[in-house]
């Protein structure tokens, strides 16, 4: 029997969440021992702020120009291997919601007014974060968004490791609270 | 031009590539009509914008849908908020590929194929079997891993948090796979002119596990009423200008993998698979299933024929002209280049995410709020490789 049939739908006894929910956890413990920590700490901005993210951290995101290799392995960081909830990061859907910016991408005109307007509708405490190489320096392909000048820590690589991520995500946040 | 000629319009329609339109056997110097997307003007009507930075969708891009405050009316999008400009006009081929790779990270494989297919076909050089079949897995790989996102991404919608995270595993083992083989999660630097820079075999026992997860996913989700009753009727499409996946939903079996000789996948005995529905997000969720589980089929015939690869000096032509196209996971991708004394003279592409955008708008019509992410993630689109130009 198809599912189209009749107009309306066919469903057998489905108990798809259970099984999910049976399996064992799939997070990865962090791989510290082969780890190579790249992110690093803009000390002009370090020597500025103090921000008390003891805790959880929100993060949000701007695609400023990027190809979506960042956006992907951003996105990850939430997926079972990585688990950023136990970490206590947090994606939110709005900059009113958000301690942390984080940058994707090159320069690009238009978006320059995007990230002052979300940058300025984020509650203070807050910071920002770039990642990956276009965010950082415009990579091979054109220039850095003037606003990443004011990021706590830079994420490079094209694109970074989630862990890569995670890892720099973490080091924003710890320096912020010192 | 080895492959392709100036003519008469022959084959299917694909679309607008620089001042030509292309189609599946020629190139015809006219330009592709677009047709104008008119919205029936209504007293209740009012305009919501939705982006250019939202959290629902990955990329910045902007939609302006008009609504009576549930259905949508109409919709126009402005995707070229994070325009980009790339540099490789009077660059040599080596010096242009980095650049190439990052215009879309999703398709990396996708794009430095077809682009060195342009290349190849340009300079008259002949590739061996290694290579073509080489070339072929690593397609197929992306494909496998852009269909699991695209999926996990409708889960994301209907928030389906166990099959989500279960895609998304798969997805991750897909690219800590690709990395195994190539070094780099998104094949960055492993294409070359003539050769590839990887060793495949016995990728395909590796994707066995993967396949079968997938599969019972697929039969879960096709059991949960709610999921499928999210996917049914939305998104209908009626438009023949659509391309990849969306077209083989809509029952056209459009694929390059049958009519583009960059690649030789009707040695493998490809045929595509399509779907003979309603043309609807259901429809194109089905499909890329189907092809995840086809493609690992074609990675394992494609390894039976990987021989031990020797590297042979090629002749190389210069000066010419080439045309590469590919099938990438949301469709037909093509590169038209000019070479001048071994460096880019002219270049234009025409990609999948450019065809389908206005076929998705269209699509919308009709549709309520709830709807959009559902049909927006079915059809794969990426604005990285719309806001792009070269210069």
């Amino acid at each position: 029997m198809d599912f189209r049939d009749s107009g309306g739908f066919y469903m057998k006894t489905n108990n798809w969440f259970l099984k999910g929910l049976t399996k064992l956890g799939r997070t990865e413990k962090f791989p510290s021992e082969k780890f190579e920590a790249k992110s690093q700490v803009n000390e002009k901005v370090k020597s500025e702020k103090f921000m008390p993210f003891n805790k959880s951290l929100h993060l949000y995101s701007i695609d400023s120009g990027a190809c979506g290799a960042c956006n992907m392995e951003l996105q990850a960081i939430s997926t079972p291997h990585y688990d950023m909830n136990r970490l206590g990061l947090f994606f939110t859907n709005t900059p009113r919601h958000a301690d942390a910016l984080i940058i994707l991408g090159v320069h690009s005109e238009r978006m320059v007014e995007v990230l002052e307007k979300a940058y300025n509708a984020m509650p203070k405490p807050k910071l920002i974060i770039s990642l990956g190489d276009c965010a950082l320096s415009g990579g091979l392909i054109g220039e850095c968004p003037e606003i990443s000048g004011k990021s706590v820590v830079n994420i490079p690589g094209c694109p970074p490791n989630p862990y890569a991520i995670l890892e720099g995500i973490i080091k924003a946040k710890e320096v912020s609270s010192k | 031009m080895r492959l392709y000629s100036y003519d008469g319009p022959s084959g299917r329609k694909i679309g607008e590539i620089g001042d030509y339109t292309l189609y599946s056997e020629t190139l015809v110097r006219e330009k592709s009509v677009i047709k104008p997307y008119v919205t029936k003007e209504s007293n209740t009507a009012f305009n919501f914008i939705y982006g250019p930075s939202t959290g629902g969708l990955i990329e910045s891009t902007l939609f302006n849908i008009l609504t009576t405050g549930e259905s949508i009316k109409g919709m126009t999008s402005d995707p070229m908020f994070k325009l980009r400009e790339l540099k490789v006009l009077g660059k040599n081929v080596k010096d242009a590929m980095p650049i190439i790779e990052r215009i879309n990270g999703s398709f990396t494989a996708s794009h430095s194929i077809a682009f060195l297919g342009a290349v190849e076909d340009a300079m008259e050089i002949e590739l061996d079997e290694y290579i073509l079949m080489g070339r072929i897995i690593e397609l197929e790989l992306e494909r496998i891993r852009n269909h699991l996102h695209v999926i996990a991404r409708m889960c994301e919608a209907a928030a389906f948090g166990v099959p989500y995270n279960n895609l998304f595993y798969m997805r991750e083992k897909i690219n800590r796979l690709i990395e195994e083989y190539s070094g780099h999660r998104f094949f960055h630097n492993v294409n070359r002119i003539g050769e590839i820079d990887i060793d495949l075999i016995g990728v395909s026992k590796s994707l066995e596990n993967i396949c079968n997860d997938a599969k019972n996913t697929y039969d879960s989700l096709r059991d949960s009423k709610i999921f499928v009753d999210r996917l049914l009727d939305n998104g209908v499409v009626k438009d023949l200008d659509c391309i990849g996946p969306v077209a083989r939903g809509c029952g056209y079996p459009y694929d390059a993998r049958v009519d583009s000789t960059t690649l030789p996948y009707t040695e493998l005995g490809f045929s595509p698979v399509i779907e003979k529905g309603k043309g609807d997000a259901m429809d194109r969720f089905i499909i890329r299933f189907e092809e995840i589980q086809q493609s690992t089929e074609i990675i394992g015939e494609a390894e039976k024929r990987l021989k031990k690869h020797t590297t042979r000096p090629h002749h190389m032509e210069n000066e010419g002209e080439g045309l590469g196209r590919v099938e990438s996971p949301s469709g037909d991708l093509t590169y038209l280049i000019k070479l001048n004394e071994g460096k880019i003279n002219e270049i234009s592409m025409l990609t999948p995410s450019k065809v389908n955008l206005p076929v998705f708008l269209n699509s919308t019509r009709g549709n309520v709020f709830t709807d959009f992410h559902f049909n927006w993630e079915s059809f794969g689109i990426w604005i990285s490789e719309i806001a792009v130009g070269f210069i």
